[in-house]
């Protein structure tokens, strides 16, 4: 388990919310609602939909990191 | 298939028939205690007083998608909105909005795309979806756009129903 900034989060990690719950990150999207620095880390799988918004700022734990590029072809 | 042939849970556990809104117009939003855009139920409670003796209500739908900020249960969200902002319009149970367990609500709401063409996933909290009378989707308003800016307002003025 590692911290990162937010801006450094890429798609396929894995990412611990303060309440305990995890995302994988398959989405990211910048400036959210218009807001700069703001983004926003969502997880669209078949088994689950769950949005997180931080700043680019913020730091994020980091459960596992993203998989080598070659292996991501299950992330949609 | 229309907004109004459709049936969701209210927040109690109910049944919400949703024709029971046919010859009105509605604003559905997903809404969330917790989230830096609640103070929209303000606004949101006050077009509702403001349209409903022309035929429409405000629907509110509590989702924990974005961010876990609706967390509560049933009766904590009702407490919370009565509480805080004197809601008096109708709340469902929580719903998903988004993803593999979309209600059926939301996927026709979210086939209709808002002013930049864009239909598919509601983005955050306080998303917006005016239903005309006849249950058709004809608006769709973003997260940030408040509940009574004017083209929020107008948008509703223009879905009433006709009078006399």
């Amino acid at each position: 388990m590692t911290t990162k900034r937010a801006v450094d989060v890429v798609p396929g990690d894995r990412i611990r919310l303060a309440s305990g719950r995890e995302l994988s990150v398959t989405r990211i999207e910048h400036d959210f609602l218009g807001v700069d620095n703001l983004v926003c880390f969502v997880e669209d799988t078949q088994q689950c939909w769950f949005a997180h918004a931080v700043f680019v700022t913020d730091d994020v734990v980091t459960v596992s990191p993203a998989a080598p590029l070659d292996t991501q072809s299950h992330i949609r | 298939m229309g907004v109004y042939d459709l049936q969701v849970q209210t927040l109690d556990g109910g049944a919400l028939d949703l024709a029971q809104f046919s010859g009105r117009a509605a604003l559905v939003v997903n809404v969330a205690s917790r989230c830096g855009l609640t103070p929209q139920y303000e606004a949101l409670q006050r077009i509702h007083e403001r349209f409903e003796p022309r035929g429409f209500s405000v629907i509110g739908v509590p989702c924990n998608q974005f961010g876990e900020q609706e967390p509560g249960s049933p009766e904590e969200i009702a407490a919370f909105c009565s509480g805080e902002y004197a809601v008096t319009f109708p709340l469902t149970a929580k719903l998903d909005v988004n993803g593999p367990n979309r209600h059926p609500l939301y996927q026709e709401l979210t086939s209709t795309p808002d002013a930049d063409g864009r239909s598919g996933d509601v983005q955050w909290n306080f998303e917006k979806f005016l239903v005309s009378p006849r249950g058709r989707v004809v608006g769709r308003f973003r997260p940030a756009t408040e509940p009574e800016s004017p083209e929020v307002l107008t948008a509703i003025e223009a879905a009433l129903p006709a009078t006399g």
